[in-house]
């Protein structure tokens, strides 16, 4: 099992979930958050020093000269993963649209599960790509695969297909990428990008 | 479970709104535009542009295998119901509604319904909510057996377009609903694509690739809301009496969605004409993929001919439909076909309202 795998069984497991494919809507992120106790805000304008200034005012961080080198960087982000102690707060840009919000806090989750060892105060994201383009860097590839596995769950995505096969006996993918990113609040250029990656669905 | 959606719709100071007619300065739908900007015509297909005339279209009907067997149609209902206040102000119109496509093959003298397919949907703009919230609001929404409704996030509007305006962010989400239509349509296309397919609208709608050697697909659309002619096409589309047709010209489209690219054969068609009908009433606009058009070497012409007649013979003759001048009887039979599988609109309403513990009566 692939460490992304394994760190979204352990999470299902820590968060006492089971994904059931009967169930219909989004994969419950907010509950994820919650019972791993990593905190997680949308704010504007997100950069270090927006971070910075949110970490100083709700009092994650007391002493200023802990972050005062953030305080300078204005440099635009889409996400970042802050370390406090054994735990994390991720933080992802509040103008970006809603499905690519939620895929960001959940990238920002995996680095926050599976990367603490790998992160001095934090890991930054200038840019999060749902829709599978290629991240050199592995840690960032493995939190869009991390992202991808919790908000699309495979054994949701291949029942869903074979209920529209038994039901119209025809299964484009298009068409379900579009029913689909929609029941589970993703963009649409992720789930055709995770149908097509697991050849869930016909071209 | 009903707490999450009752909670959602409290903290967000729902009200409930009719169905009140569009107000002025609505905006133009964002597909439109983009279609429009990305649109490219050809009117030397068939004869240069200062030739253009009306073309009689013969008698000849189209060989069995590019005569329309399967006839695709979508339909959508749904009104606003809801109206939220974002946290920054803005008035979000929540659209319910169900969406539903269809397919029928010709049998014999008759229809057999091969396809059908309705879903139940809340459409609305969710970029101005938290995502945690969307996501339990919408998976309650989902899960409960009496709504079984399918939240589809609308695209935030353009810049251009003030998302304090509640007929802006209305358009939004029924331009969601549209959109998703046509994905079932896309998906009552794709079911058998081993026959000639008709279908109301743009081929765009369902089939983004269509190759030249795959069977047939006919699109035919009533409403022109783009320019693609010049003045001598203007003046030979006016000019078109009963049964004839304007030359072939070529229409490359960004599609309906921004990723595809199709490009058509097309041609106006005068379905019906007589003295009391307007100057712009009684033509559609046929098309036909241009691989498939341009397979057909030395004989397109003559298809385009036999496909025109066949519409000709198939346009609806009932007299009471309100748009039988410019309707083809399969299609009027498709769309019979789906309207029984829709719920009541106050029926569907009302369970929502229950369910948000809200009464009806203060909306309209």
């Amino acid at each position: 099992m692939s460490r992304v795998a394994e760190a979204v069984v352990k999470l299902h497991h820590d968060s006492d979930y089971t994904c059931d494919p009967a169930m219909r809507g989004p994969v419950p992120l907010q509950k994820f958050f919650r019972e791993v106790r990593v905190q997680h805000f949308s704010l504007g304008s997100l950069s270090q020093a927006t971070i910075a200034q949110h970490l100083l005012t709700s009092g994650a961080v007391f002493r200023q000269d802990t972050v005062t080198d953030m305080l300078e960087d204005a440099t635009p982000l889409a996400g970042l993963c802050f370390r406090l102690g054994t735990t994390a707060i991720c933080y992802v840009r509040e103008e970006d649209i809603l499905p690519r919000r939620r895929f960001t806090a959940a990238h920002e989750l995996g680095h926050a599960l599976m990367h603490q060892l790998d992160m001095g105060r934090f890991l930054l994201d200038e840019a999060v790509d749902d829709d599978g383009r290629d991240t050199h860097q592995e840690i960032e590839k493995e939190a869009n695969d991390f992202a991808a596995a919790l908000l699309m769950p495979e054994i949701v995505l291949r029942r869903r297909a074979e209920e529209l096969r038994t039901e119209h006996g025809t299964c484009p993918r298009q068409a379900l990428s579009y029913r689909l990113a929609s029941e589970l609040l993703v963009s649409n250029e992720a789930m055709r990008y995770r149908l097509k990656n697991l050849g869930v669905g016909d071209e | 479970m009903s707490d999450t959606i009752s909670a959602f719709l409290r903290k967000y100071r729902a009200t409930a709104v009719g169905n009140t007619p569009a107000q002025p300065n609505i905006p133009a739908a964002e597909d439109d535009a983009e279609s429009d900007a990305l649109q490219r015509t050809d009117r030397t297909v068939e004869c240069g542009e200062a030739d253009w005339a009306p073309q009689d279209v013969g008698m000849a009907l189209p060989a069995p295998a590019d005569t329309p067997q399967r006839f695709i149609d979508g339909s959508q209902t749904g009104q606003p119901v809801l109206c939220v206040r974002s946290r920054q102000g803005y008035p979000v119109a929540l659209y319910l509604g169900e969406v539903g496509a269809v397919a029928l093959r010709s049998e014999g003298r008759g229809f057999v319904r091969e396809f059908a397919a309705v879903e139940r949907v809340l459409s609305f703009v969710v970029d101005p909510f938290d995502w945690a919230e969307i996501e339990s609001f919408a998976r309650d929404l989902m899960n409960r057996p009496e709504l079984r409704l399918r939240v589809l996030p609308a695209n935030w509007p353009q810049d251009a377009h003030n998302p304090f305006d509640y007929e802006v962010l209305r358009n939004q989400a029924r331009n969601r609903c549209v959109q998703e239509m046509e994905s079932l349509e896309r998906l009552a296309f794709a079911q058998d694509r081993s026959v000639t397919a008709l279908v109301d609208g743009n081929i765009d709608r369902v089939a983004t690739t269509p190759k030249a050697h795959e069977a047939l697909i006919v699109g035919v659309v009533k409403t022109h809301s783009t320019n693609n002619l010049h003045s001598q096409g203007w003046q030979t589309l006016l000019q078109l009496e009963r049964e004839q047709r304007t030359p072939v010209f070529r229409l490359t489209t960004g599609g309906t969605t921004s990723t595809t690219k199709i490009s058509v054969a097309t041609w106006f068609l005068k379905l019906a004409g007589t003295t009391r009908l307007a100057p712009n009433w009684g033509y559609v606009r046929v098309e036909i993929p241009w691989v498939q058009f341009t397979a057909r070497g030395a004989d397109r012409f003559r298809l385009v001919d036999e496909l025109s007649r066949w519409l000709i013979q198939a346009r609806c003759t009932t007299q009471s439909y309100g748009r039988m001048p410019v309707s083809l009887d399969p299609i009027v039979r498709a769309e019979d076909a789906l309207k029984p599988l829709f719920t009541p609109p106050v029926v569907l309403v009302n369970r929502l309202y229950r369910t948000a513990g809200l009464f009806r009566g203060h909306e309209s």
